[in-house]
């Protein structure tokens, strides 16, 4: 697979604040199609390395490519946006139309397309989020749910390579953070690449990788279950492991014989069954 | 201090066209040092209820009864004493945060209360302490300046500034990340023995509700669904599934592990440590 998003050697500090790096020589590639989920501590930096997918921050020392585009090149900084959008954290402060309709149609009154595109891509977006019933509603009496996939659909409607979701449950009930999941898991199916940073655990587990970040740097990257056997690791950084890892990691310490190949739930209840 | 809810119920707008009942006929009994996790879909009227608590909503019909304190719809009086009694953290209480410095901010409450400024200073401190803020470290910090977390310890000291003796939390730990969420629960549990608080926490984590609460009540569609103690109400695992809502992760777990173990493992079980000490005993027995 081609790759979609490269970091190389990044570091990133505010202007303000020149001798405190946020991000420190980060280097990171993110195939087309994977879905990448970013775990690690407020102030970790994994926002910070959010807004560098899109230009929206740009890199103090080093590069970041998207679709071999360099966002250091301001001339070419909205073919980036059209690729790559970010669904942020508060659901009420990403709206900008008095209607669904109008709001996920936004973004490509930017893009100076026909009408008639707009319209079948604002129905189409809708749709993808199972939004289209609410089209003439106010986004802002919609559940917590039901804006992030509004949110969501006004990026569709842009056609992007890659959907970015910044902490986009942290602010939502348990049905609306299902709804939304069910969404990215839709759209990854369809081919979408998707960066989910995240602290909820069991949202990384059904991922391609984990990115785990601490302080700034990449502290450690790859399959849930290679990252998860690092639980005293994680822990040290004060991470938590899933719950069905630290119960396998209890049991095998007790004496029994339990794979090291486990990381879900259902995996240890079969591997139970055999034991007990 | 004891809580107790009879026949309440509330419309909201009412006597307009939008008019909207959000509370069914509820009775409750809430004990004097409890802790008690209120759990519930958005919309169930949680948030409802507990505005109850101090007077801030009042009755459509029913009462609430706060230590010596009755509610009714025809409550004028008497509620500023009431509230400094029962102190009510609302969600993302960071955005109530105003003024310019901690310390101010912190005083808001007791100096409304036209609180000595001896009192205010030293209650300011208490609080401030309680909370695990530092009070020459943070006292000039404008709240603005402070990580989520903090901002969200300073808006709970502004509350306990009061000293209230019933703590009304509505999901205190939304969005802040593990650590913090953690901190802070372990903190207000850690106060609610030692201040022997009678604690209600509103709450979507079950893994909360089932490690603090002495009882939890279940809402659904503005009536109390179920009441009981975490053992009681999440064994009867599948009536909160009907209603969608999620059982601890450890109780879903268990349940999973007894569709093919006989005897069963006890559903009371929500800590690790105990479930591994039954499951080695388990394997210990299958051995011999």
């Amino acid at each position: 697979m081609d790759p979609l998003v490269v970091f190389n050697q990044v570091n990133f500090a505010y202007p303000q604040k020149p001798e405190e790096l946020i991000l420190k020589q980060v280097s990171l590639t993110v195939s087309q199609g994977e879905f990448v989920t970013i775990i690690g501590h407020n102030g970790s930096g994994k926002s910070t390395l959010a807004k560098h997918m899109n230009g929206l921050l740009l890199p103090t020392n080093g590069q970041v490519f998207i679709d071999s585009i360099d966002t250091l090149d301001q001339d070419t900084l909205w073919n980036i946006r059209q690729r790559v959008g970010i669904v942020f954290q508060n659901p009420d402060n990403q709206f900008v139309a008095p209607t669904v309709y109008d709001d996920v149609g936004f973004g490509l009154e930017n893009l100076g397309i026909s009408r008639q595109e707009m319209i079948v891509r604002i129905e189409e977006a809708l749709q993808q989020v199972s939004m289209a019933a609410y089209k003439d509603r106010e986004p802002h009496r919609l559940s917590g749910g039901q804006k992030q996939r509004v949110a969501i659909a006004g990026i569709l409607a842009m056609k992007p390579k890659l959907i970015v979701l910044d902490e986009s449950t942290a602010m939502l009930d348990p049905i609306g953070r299902k709804e939304v999941l069910s969404v990215v898991d839709s759209l990854h199916k369809e081919g979408i690449t998707i960066i989910n940073i995240t602290h909820y655990l069991e949202e990384a587990l059904s991922s391609d990788r984990i990115i785990v970040m601490n302080r700034g740097e990449i502290f450690l990257q790859g399959t849930p279950l290679e990252v998860f056997s690092h639980s005293d690791e994680l822990r040290k950084i004060g991470l938590d492991v899933p719950f069905s890892v630290e119960m396998a990691i209890r049991l095998r310490k007790r004496g029994l014989t339990i794979s090291k190949e486990i990381w879900r739930t259902d995996q240890l209840v079969t591997e139970l069954w055999n034991l007990l | 201090m004891e809580l107790i809810v009879k026949d309440l119920t509330h419309t909201y707008a009412i006597g307009t066209p939008f008019a909207r009942q959000a509370l069914s006929p509820i009775n409750l009994r809430i004990p004097s040092g409890s802790f008690t996790a209120i759990i519930g879909h958005t919309g169930s009227g949680k948030s409802t209820l507990i505005q109850h608590f101090n007077g801030l909503l009042k009755p459509t019909t029913g009462e609430v009864v706060v230590g010596d304190y009755r509610i009714t719809k025809k409550t004028k009086k008497n509620l500023r004493e009431l509230r400094k009694l029962v102190g009510l953290v609302f969600q993302y209480p960071e955005y109530q945060l105003f003024e310019e410095t901690v310390e101010k901010d912190i005083s808001f409450g007791p100096s409304n209360y036209d609180f000595p400024p001896e009192l205010i200073s030293s209650r300011v401190r208490e609080a401030m302490s309680l909370v695990g803020l530092d009070y020459e470290t943070y006292r000039d910090k404008s709240p603005f300046s402070l990580s989520g977390g903090q901002m969200r310890r300073v808006a709970l000291a502004g509350v306990l500034a009061l000293s209230p003796k019933v703590l009304v939390l509505d999901e205190p730990t939304a969005g802040l990340d593990p650590h913090g969420k953690k901190e802070i629960l372990e903190r207000i549990y850690q106060l609610h023995r030692q201040e022997h608080w009678t604690t209600i926490l509103v709450t979507h984590n079950m893994e909360d509700a089932a490690r603090y609460a002495d009882q939890i009540i279940v809402m659904k569609d503005g009536q109390v669904f179920q009441q009981g103690t975490p053992m009681e109400v999440f064994s009867e695992g599948q009536s909160l599934q009907q209603i969608g809502l999620d059982l601890p992760e450890i109780t879903q777990f268990i349940i999973e592990l007894n569709k093919k173990l006989d005897p069963p493992i006890p559903t009371n079980i929500f800590s690790l440590e105990l479930l591994e000490q039954e499951l080695v005993k388990r394997w210990k027995g299958g051995k011999k």
